[in-house]
């Protein structure tokens, strides 16, 4: 998956406008998505993917950009090879 | 705020613990018929990784077999608070104020009972609710009434007990489905406990020297417990609910974004700056809203090294007092430091608190 499609799925799950976001636009600052929800976010990215992503990194995350590099370590630290995009949703 | 002394503090945690797996057992048997396969599975993976998220592990609670219950480790908190009561403050206490969210007395007054369990008789006693706040404003209270006269020493206490209050409203955790559960799982995350604190006139130690708290009606449904039959407005949550509710989202995103800007104007009012605080104690309510509420004040985590809600839980009114405790337990406190304690409450409310140690 590239970034491009990880950003379409971020807006899909979160229900965003695809003109809101940039590279460097902040989840909560700019987005107002809480913790909670970023973590309901998470939970099915788990979920479709079967990875696993470290938690204690999340407090990290202020981005979109961050968190497209955080889901691709978390895929290549899994066994599975780096998911293609279809067309379920999350 | 009238400056008053802390003349003794005391708190008690049951030694009981519950499980994120005893938890995720129960809300698996109350979903186990409502719900298909998947959205079982679902539900019940959501709630283990949101704990690991929120950094919660265990949760107090009375050990089986236990007389641990509301009055119990309230008079506990109290024994220890007033065992350590300091030599300048010897008049005997006029007054007990108690407070909790889980206070089950209407009738007495849990202060009253309290009062007979400890063999006192103050000339006044009586309970308050403040919600997660009760304590600091009971302390509010005890300085404007050291400050007119009306009573030189004053024990401030609190206790949660939630299981005893979700045993008698008869609560379950079933839901319609999974998302619901966002909304049931702060009752996921509360634990048992209590704390007192001994207050009287400044002694020059131990000083409670500043207060503040800013109220809104807005989210006034961002936390709910109701009884089943009672009247209430319409809420957020669209249809009728009974017992625990709350909008973790909603609340989490609020306090993260208004709690800090609170914070820091009381600051400023008070001439301070973040680096002039030593210790930081804060309102429980997972790691996530801890760490995001320091970083957004330029405060340092380490300067709020006790935090019990990995073990605890949410101990409502008891998360603030109980971890001031335990930091002067484990000598963290040191004379002349300057601790600033954060709260919040449903409503919503934001807090804060200076003691010059």
């Amino acid at each position: 998956m590239d970034y491009e499609q990880f950003v379409t799925m971020v807006c899909d799950s979160l229900g965003l406008e695809r003109s809101a976001i940039t590279d460097q636009t902040s989840f909560l600052n700019d987005l107002g998505i809480d913790s909670l929800t970023m973590a309901n976010f998470i939970i099915r990215l788990e979920r479709r993917y079967d990875i696993r992503i470290n938690l204690a990194n999340v407090w990290d995350l202020r981005t979109v950009r961050e968190a497209y590099e955080m889901f691709c370590a978390a895929c290549a630290s899994s066994s599975s090879p780096l998911p293609q995009e279809d067309n379920n949703n999350a | 705020m009238h400056n008053i002394s802390i003349a003794g503090l005391g708190c008690h945690i049951p030694g009981g613990k519950v499980t994120n797996d005893d938890i995720l057992a129960t809300v698996a048997d109350a979903n186990r018929t409502s719900l298909e396969a998947d959205a079982l599975d679902l539900l019940l993976y959501g709630c283990r990784r949101k704990f690991d998220f929120l950094g919660i592990s265990t949760r107090s609670a009375p050990l089986a077999g236990s007389d641990d219950s509301f009055v119990s480790m309230a008079v506990r908190a109290a024994r220890k608070a007033l065992a350590a009561r300091t030599d300048d403050c010897r008049d005997p206490v006029d007054c007990i104020i108690a407070c909790g969210i889980s206070n089950p007395f209407r009738e007495p007054s849990a202060a009253c009972i309290i009062a007979r369990e400890l063999g006192i008789s103050p000339a006044d006693h009586f309970d308050i609710n403040d919600t997660c706040n009760g304590f600091l404003k009971a302390i509010e209270l005890a300085s404007l009434y050291i400050a007119s006269g009306t009573c030189r020493t004053i024990l401030v206490v609190t206790a949660e007990n939630p299981p005893e209050l979700a045993n008698g409203l008869g609560m379950n955790l079933t839901v319609e489905s999974v998302d619901e559960m966002d909304y049931r799982l702060s009752s996921c995350i509360i634990g048992s406990g209590a704390a007192a604190m001994l207050l009287c006139s400044d002694t020059g130690k131990h000083r409670i020297v500043r207060y503040r708290n800013r109220k809104e009606t807005t989210h006034w449904d961002s936390s709910l417990i109701r009884i089943p039959g009672t009247s209430m407005p319409e809420t957020k949550y669209g249809k009728p609910i009974d017992g625990f509710w709350a909008d973790g989202r909603g609340t989490a995103a609020e306090l993260i974004s208004a709690n800090p800007a609170f914070v820091a104007e009381s600051l400023t009012q008070w001439n301070l700056t973040p680096s002039d605080i030593s210790f930081v104690v804060l309102h429980q309510l997972g790691a996530n809203i801890t760490f995001a509420i320091l970083d957004k004040l330029g405060i340092p985590h380490t300067k709020a090294p006790v935090n019990t809600f990995s073990e605890c839980g949410n101990m409502g009114s008891v998360n603030i007092p109980a971890n001031l405790a335990l930091a002067q337990d484990r000598g963290l406190l040191h004379d002349g430091d300057r601790i600033l304690l954060i709260n919040s409450a449903c409503g919503f409310t934001h807090a804060a608190a200076l003691i010059e140690w």
